[in-house]
């Protein structure tokens, strides 16, 4: 039997209607958590598993959130499958309405099936009834497996193997042999018991025998219910022995994991920190706009360049010719070998005009008659004693200045400054390309310090996923000192039963071999024939079963031990060891991991997962040959703890799996560097399937808004 | 082969066969049929009870009992 397709309408974050179409062989379903994968499981079981869960729960909150008074709309979900060659459809569904109060409420939830012939006439059948006949609750209850946990089911339930074995193998059809032979064999020693009886000669001892007998029996059912208790206590012990020293373990990893996830992230910050894609102040207060200024700035300088040379020129050939008036004027005072002459005061105006009058040059005491060169040079000086003392004319003097601003002066500075700017200006483009190189390495130092946190987060979630909790930790490690010390008390006291037990039984035998000894002298003969022919009868019934059994499982371990090594190649696994077990008449099947027929110390997680599925195929192999039909398994995170290369390799073996397998993972989806949204990584390309679908939220959405929310399949 | 032959070899395959009775498996019987005529009375019992639970209608176990002792009269 597979699954041709999977219909979900309205349920859960599966908004309106989701189809999965499948094929026989491996179909993988990829998607992040919280993305649809654990809600298409609840699907499957819903339909598959009578489960009393409140239907209105089970509505898309979308669907509800868009009801309109008076609307309605159905949730369901739908599978069709094939077997033997027929195609039938099975429908679990109900309807949700919102009345005019405003209250939500479902109804006609129903489960219906529908049967389709070769012809192709289909007939409405009872859902229940068809479920049964196409997928038979003993098998679906070993089909549905959610994480690695719910793969133990040989752990979980003592019975399981044992029950799946009866259910593919043939050696079911060997109780009623073993029932009928106790009854037979328990009839002939009773007819045997009688007929001895009938003897008064042996009569007293007889009776005496079988009372001590009884007594002894009685005692012997006792110290076996104490072993079973015992035992079971001890095996519940060691169990949890074993839990808290994995708990303990993954405590230890947890703690180095969350120590090196807390280095990444506070990396993370700085790097973040460090990332500079703000450019505002680079382009404005560093000046970054100014690259590739230079040319305007050379032109600038240029022209204030030339302005400033034009200007000087105006300017000297100004002072030129003010400088010949000046010289001119100057000549006159000329002095002999150009000596600096005196002040104007000197010797003073009084002084003067006493000398012009008087016609004598007082300061070298020489006659200066008028009209001599003497005279007229204390003339010439008294005049300009008097000039120097006129107001000067400013007016004039100013309109003989060529340039009224000093503009050219002030752009000249600024070029000149700016000059010197060139040199900052040509380091800019430098400058741009270190910021956009340094961005870069952080942005890549970002990239690979996120992978190296998924990597560990992901990690986490193993440990987490496979962990009881980090809160009763606690409370586990403080009960493994008293489990220890119980473990000794109670491997003491089965040890003292055991010699209890082998005494009764040993007394019992004596007894026993006392009895028949008198069955010999004092029963029919015939009786005690078909008595001991009984016993063995009984003896071949029971052995062979056990022999029918223990060639299954050798055959089981055979085919589970070449999936197991296949699905582990290059790795390290030891094999797998199934063995059974009878202890008061229970039939247990004892699974271990060995390595050289020592049962290996607390296999890591992958190991356990990895045999527990390797077990599962084989049985699931097994059936296929006996009943020539196989039946889908669907597995959901079934390996966490695998990591991606070991779950690439593992898909590629199961994918050669002639049975229907339907597996969900979050592995090989990983984020767009650039979006942040999931992506389904190029490495899925190397895995081998049937066919695959991606399960994601559309988005936008809210997370905090579950009526935004809304699975989407994708087929890859 | 029918299933009751197969059940009915597998019993003969037990090794109490060879170690008690020194029969080697070419000597033991392959079907129920062949058990039933079997002068040993340990085979030709096991034949009857496999003939008997395999049937349609199989025999109760107080029935099945009287049967064995009236077939192993006078046999062991």
């Amino acid at each position: 039997m597979i699954f041709r397709q999977v219909v979900i309408e309205n349920f859960l974050c599966y908004h309106r209607i989701s189809t999965f179409d499948f094929s026989s062989g491996l179909n993988i379903i990829l998607g992040d958590n919280g993305e649809g994968k654990t809600k298409f499981i609840e699907a499957m079981d819903w339909l598959l598993n009578e489960r009393d869960w409140d239907p209105i729960l089970l509505a898309s909150a979308k669907a509800i959130s868009e009801l309109q008074d008076g609307g309605e709309f159905k949730v369901g979900v739908q599978i069709v499958v094939e077997h033997l060659d027929e195609t039938h459809r099975l429908s679990r569904s109900f309807v949700v309405a919102l009345n005019s109060q405003g209250n939500v409420h479902s109804k006609e939830l129903s489960f219906v099936g529908y049967s389709e012939n070769i012809r192709g006439e289909r007939s409405e059948v009872s859902g229940k009834e068809l479920l049964e006949e196409v997928f038979p609750n003993q098998i679906r209850a070993y089909s549905l497996f959610k994480g690695e946990t719910e793969l133990d089911i040989f752990r979980n339930n003592d019975n399981a193997l044992a029950n799946l074995i009866n259910r593919f193998s043939t050696v079911k059809h060997y109780d009623k042999y073993i029932r009928i032979g106790e009854a037979l064999r328990t009839r002939t020693e009773a007819n045997v018991k009688e007929s001895t009886k009938r003897d008064s000669s042996n009569t007293a001892r007889y009776k005496a025998l079988e009372t001590e007998i009884s007594l002894l029996q009685s005692k012997k059912g006792r110290v076996e219910k104490e072993i079973d208790t015992a035992h079971q206590q001890l095996e519940l012990l060691l169990a949890n022995l074993e839990d808290a020293e994995r708990y303990v373990e993954n405590a230890q990893e947890l703690q180095n994991i969350n120590g090196r996830i807390s280095t990444i992230e506070k990396d993370l910050l700085t790097t973040r920190s460090r990332l500079d894609d703000n450019f505002t102040i680079p382009l404005l207060d560093e000046f970054w706009i100014l690259e590739g200024f230079e040319p305007v700035l050379d032109e600038y300088i240029l022209k204030v360049e030339n302005a400033y040379n034009l200007r000087r020129k105006i300017q000297s050939e100004f002072d030129r010719e003010k400088g010949v008036r000046e010289g001119q004027r100057m000549a006159h005072l000329e002095l002999l070998n150009n000596a600096v002459p005196l002040p104007l005061t000197v010797p003073s105006k009084v002084h003067m005009e006493e000398m012009l009058q008087e016609e004598i040059c007082k300061v070298c005491n020489r006659e200066a008659k008028k009209g001599t060169d003497a005279y007229n040079f204390m003339y010439r000086r008294l005049q300009e004693y008097f000039k120097s003392h006129l107001p000067i004319e400013d007016d004039e003097e100013v309109a003989e200045v060529p340039f009224k601003a000093n503009y050219i002066d002030r752009l000249f500075v600024m070029s000149s400054r700016h000059e010197n700017d060139k040199v900052k200006l040509r380091e800019i483009p430098e400058k741009v390309a270190a910021r956009f190189s340094f961005n870069e390495d952080r942005r890549n130092d970002i990239a690979r310090l996120e992978a190296a946190l998924e990597v560990e987060k992901n990690d986490r979630d193993r440990i987490v996923g496979r962990s009881i909790g980090e809160k009763d930790l606690d409370r586990l490690l403080k009960d493994y000192n008293s489990w220890q010390t119980q473990k000794i008390d109670f491997q003491k006291t089965s040890r003292d039963l055991e010699v209890t037990l082998n005494r009764l039984n040993a007394d019992i035998r004596t007894r026993t071999d006392e009895m028949e000894a008198i069955d010999k002298v004092s029963a029919s003969a015939f009786l005690v024939k078909t008595r001991d022919l009984m016993r063995v009868i009984e003896k071949v019934f029971k052995e062979t079963k056990y022999r029918m059994y223990d060639e299954f499982i050798s055959r089981l371990e055979d085919i589970s031990n070449e999936y197991f090594a296949r699905m582990n190649k290059g790795f390290f696994t030891g094999n797998i060891f199934l063995q059974r077990e009878e202890f008061n008449g229970r039939t247990s099947v004892v699974i271990e991991l060995r390595e050289r027929d020592e049962k290996l110390h607390r296999p890591n997680q992958s190991l356990l997962t990895s045999m527990h599925i390797s077990i599962l195929f084989g049985i699931s192999q097994i059936a296929k040959g006996d009943e020539d039909e196989s039946y889908p398994i669907i597995f959901d995170a079934p390996t966490s703890s695998f990591g991606e290369v070991k779950t690439a390799s593992f898909l590629n073996i199961i994918s050669e799996s002639e049975g229907q397998i339907i597996l969900l993972t979050k592995e090989f989806l990983g984020r767009n560097p650039d979006s942040g949204l999931s992506e389904v990584k190029p490495s899925f390309d190397d895995v081998k399937r049937s066919r695959a679908m991606w399960l994601r939220v559309k988005r936008p959405f809210d997370s905090n808004v579950l009526s935004t929310i809304a699975t989407e399949v994708i087929e890859i | 082969m029918a299933r009751k032959d197969d059940i009915f070899r597998n019993f003969m395959q037990h090794e109490i066969f060879q170690s008690k009775w020194d029969l080697q498996s070419h000597q033991l019987p392959k079907t129920i049929n062949e058990g039933l005529v079997s002068e040993i009375p340990i085979i030709s019992t096991i034949a009857l009870i496999v003939d008997s639970l395999e049937s349609s209608t199989p025999a109760t176990e107080k029935l099945l009992y009287s049967q064995i002792t009236n077939y192993l009269t006078g046999k062991i």
